[in-house]
C-alpha cells in the first residue's frame, strides 16, 4: 500500500510530470508564469482543486455513475463537478480567508478550463485507482504542476534580459525555454521505487 | 429567487437533453465497443498460449501487477498483468507454461509514446520472450536476455517486470 | 462577414493555434505521427462546427448569466458522442489519442469560439467559422506531425500509408531513412514544445514581414 502511494507520488511529481511529460495544463502554465509570485499562487490553487476534484469525482464515479451504469456521462459529470467545485471554493475563500482569496482571486475561475484538473480525474478512472490513490494522485499531480510552473517562472524572469531573435518574442521563446526544462525532466524517467 | 429557479430549470433542461442524446449514442455504440474489447483480449490470449478452453483462477497473492489469471485445459496459464510504463499503464497478456517458462506475450493496451513505446507490440521484441524464466526475463542491462527497444528502455523493463510478476504468481498457484 | 475573410482568418491571420494561442496542450501532446494529428484535427473540426451551430441557434434563448455553463454542457455532450463513435468505429485512433479525446471539452478553442463568435453571429456564419477554425487547427497539427515524425523517426504517414487489410491505424508508413538515425527526442515532450515554439516564431516572422511590406507600400 505504502509503496504504491509512494510510487504514485514520485511518478506524478517528477517522472510523469503533468506539464513536462503529459502536456496537461499548458495554458495556465504559459499564461500565468511571468512572475514567480503569481506562479506560486496559481500552482497552489490548482493543487487544491486537483486534490479535491479527484476525491469528489471518485466518489461520484464509483457510487453514482458506475453503480447506475452511466459510464458515458463521465466527461459531462466531471466537468460540471469541477465547475461547481471551483465556484464553491471561490465563495468559501471569499468569506473564510479573504487574504488568500484576493491573492488567488483572478486565477480561480480559470482553473475550470485547466485541462490538468479534468485530466487527472479522467486518468484516475483510466488507471483504476482507489479512493486513496486517486486523492494522492490529484494532490501530487498538483504539486508537480506547482514545481513546474515555479521553475518555469523563475527561468522566464531571467529570459527577459536575454537577447534572442525578434521573431521569438513572446510565446515562442517561452516554449523553447519550456522545451529545455522538459528535456531536464526527461532525466527522471525510469526512476522507480520498488 | 424566482430568477435562480428559472436559471436552474433551464440549465437542468439543457443537461437533461444532452444526457438523453448521450444515452442514445451509448445504446447504439455499446455493443460494438464491448465486442471490440472482447475480440482484442481474445486475440491477445490466443497469441500467447494454445488452448481449447480456460477457466479463471482467483489470485490473491502479493504480486500487485497481476490482475487476472486463467488456467487452460492443458494445465498452462494465461496471466493478465498491468505495469506502469514510461507514461501510463501497460496491460500485458503473458502465457506461462506449467514448467514456469514464458510461452509468449502480447500487449493488450498501452499509452506509451506512439512510435517508440508502442514498438513493444512489434514481433522482434515479443519474439524474445518465449522460453524465458523468472531469472532471464530482464533487459540485457539488468543481466537478463531481453534486448530492449532502442529509445524505450523503460517500456521494455516494464514489460519484463510484467512477465516476472506473471511467472511468480503462477509459481505460487501451480 | 464574407466567406473569403473568414477563410483567411481561420487559416492564417487569426489561426487558432499560431495566432490566438488556443488549444496548446493537445497540439503539443499528440502530434507524434500524422494519423494522430489528422484524427485529432478532424475530431475537433466536427465538434467545433456542431457546437458553433447549436450554440448560435440557441443564442437568443440562453440567459446571459449561465451561458458558460450551458456552453460547457453542450460541448461535453458533443465530445462524448465523438468519443463513443471513435471507440466503436476507429478504435485505433481512440487508443492512440487516449485521454486527449475527452479533454477536447476543456480545449480553449471550442469554448473560445463559442463565446467570441457563435454567441454573437448567425447559424450560417458560425458553421463556417467552425469549419475554417477547425481547418486552421488541423493544418497546424498536420505540420507539427510531419516535422516531428520525419525528423524523429524518419517516417511519413505512419498509420495511414501501407495499412494492413485497409484498416486505418495499422500502417507502418513510408520509412524515408532508418528510424535509428532519427532524433528521437523530437517525438518526446521536448520536441513538442520546441517544434511549436519554432512554428509560432516562423508565423510571427511572416506576419511582421507582411506588415512591414504593407507599411512600405502605404508610404509610397
Amino acid at each position: 500500500m505504502l509503496t504504491s502511494i509512494l510510487s504514485i507520488s514520485l511518478g506524478a511529481i517528477l517522472i510523469n510530470n503533468f506539464i513536462f511529460s503529459q502536456f496537461l495544463g499548458c495554458c495556465p502554465f504559459l499564461g500565468c508564469s511571468s512572475k514567480v509570485d503569481t506562479a506560486v499562487g496559481m500552482g497552489l490553487a490548482v493543487t487544491f482543486v486537483m486534490g479535491l476534484a479527484s476525491a469528489i469525482c471518485w466518489v461520484v464515479d464509483t457510487y453514482v455513475l458506475q453503480a447506475l451504469n452511466l459510464g458515458f456521462l463521465q466527461t459531462l459529470t466531471f466537468i460540471l463537478v469541477i465547475a461547481a467545485l471551483v465556484q464553491f471554493v471561490e465563495m468559501f475563500l471569499k468569506k473564510a480567508i479573504p487574504s488568500l482569496y484576493s491573492a488567488l482571486g483572478i486565477y480561480l475561475p480559470l482553473i475550470t478550463t485547466n485541462c490538468a484538473v479534468l485530466g487527472v480525474v479522467l486518468l484516475n478512472v483510466q488507471n483504476n485507482y482507489n479512493f486513496l490513490e486517486s486523492t494522492v494522485y490529484g494532490i501530487t499531480g498538483g504539486l508537480g504542476f506547482l514545481l513546474a510552473i515555479v521553475l518555469f517562472a523563475s527561468v522566464r524572469e531571467r529570459v527577459e534580459f536575454a537577447e534572442y531573435p525578434k521573431s521569438f518574442e513572446g510565446f515562442p521563446i517561452c516554449l523553447v525555454t519550456a522545451s529545455l526544462l522538459a528535456l531536464a525532466f526527461m532525466g527522471f524517467s525510469g526512476m522507480k521505487i520498488f | 429567487m424566482n430568477k435562480v429557479v428559472k436559471l436552474s430549470l433551464i440549465l437542468f433542461l439543457v443537461s437533461a437533453i444532452v444526457a438523453g442524446v448521450l444515452g442514445l449514442t451509448d445504446y447504439v455504440t455499446k455493443d460494438r465497443i464491448a465486442e471490440l474489447a472482447a475480440q482484442k483480449t481474445a486475440e491477445a490470449y490466443s497469441a500467447v498460449m494454445k488452448f481449447e478452453s480456460y477457466d479463471e483462477v482467483k489470485y490473491e497473492g502479493d504480486q500487485s501487477a497481476v490482475k487476472k489469471v486463467y488456467k487452460t485445459n492443458d494445465g498452462n496459464w494465461i496471466v493478465e498483468a498491468e505495469v506502469s510504463g514510461s507514461q501510463g499503464m501497460i496491460t500485458v497478456a503473458v502465457g506461462v507454461n506449467s514448467d514456469l517458462t514464458c510461452n509468449g506475450i502480447s500487449i493488450i493496451s498501452s499509452s506509451e509514446t506512439s512510435g517508440l513505446g508502442s514498438k513493444a507490440n512489434d514481433d522482434f521484441f515479443k519474439d524474445q520472450f518465449p522460453g524465458l524464466t523468472a531469472d532471464t526475463a530482464k533487459v540485457t542491462k539488468d543481466g537478463g536476455s531481453v534486448e530492449a527497444i532502442t529509445g524505450a528502455t523503460i517500456t521494455s523493463k516494464a514489460v519484463c517486470s510484467a512477465v516476472r510478476a506473471a511467472i511468480a504468481a503462477v509459481g505460487t498457484l501451480g | 462577414m464574407n466567406i473569403k475573410k473568414q477563410f483567411k482568418d481561420g487559416l492564417i491571420t487569426n489561426n487558432p493555434v499560431l495566432v490566438q494561442l488556443l488549444g496548446m496542450c493537445s497540439t503539443m501532446a499528440i502530434t507524434t505521427m500524422l494519423f494522430n494529428g489528422i484524427g485529432m484535427g478532424v475530431s475537433v473540426l466536427i465538434i467545433l462546427t456542431c457546437c458553433n451551430v447549436v450554440i448560435s441557434a440557441m443564442r437568443k434563448v440562453i440567459p446571459n448569466d449561465i451561458r458558460i455553463a450551458v456552453f460547457v454542457v453542450i460541448i461535453a455532450g458533443f465530445v462524448t458522442i465523438v468519443d463513443l463513435l471513435l471507440q466503436a468505429y476507429i478504435p485505433a485512433l481512440s487508443e492512440s489519442l487516449g485521454v486527449f479525446i475527452p479533454l477536447i471539452v476543456v480545449n480553449c478553442i471550442i469554448i473560445g469560439r463559442a463565446e467570441a463568435f457563435a454567441a454573437k453571429n448567425t447559424i450560417g456564419a458560425s458553421a463556417l467559422d467552425g469549419i475554417f477554425q477547425g481547418l486552421g487547427y488541423t493544418i497546424v497539427l498536420t505540420i507539427m506531425c510531419i516535422i516531428r515524425e520525419f525528423l524523429g523517426s524518419g517516417s511519413f504517414g505512419k498509420g495511414l500509408i501501407n495499412t494492413v487489410n485497409g484498416v486505418i491505424g495499422t500502417g507502418d508508413g513510408l520509412q524515408i531513412f532508418s528510424a535509428d538515425l532519427g532524433a528521437k527526442v523530437l517525438t518526446m515532450p521536448f520536441g513538442g514544445f520546441l517544434t511549436l515554439g519554432c512554428l509560432i516564431a516562423a508565423m510571427q516572422f511572416a506576419l511582421r514581414k507582411s506588415a512591414e511590406k504593407k507599411e512600405k507600400e502605404g508610404n509610397k
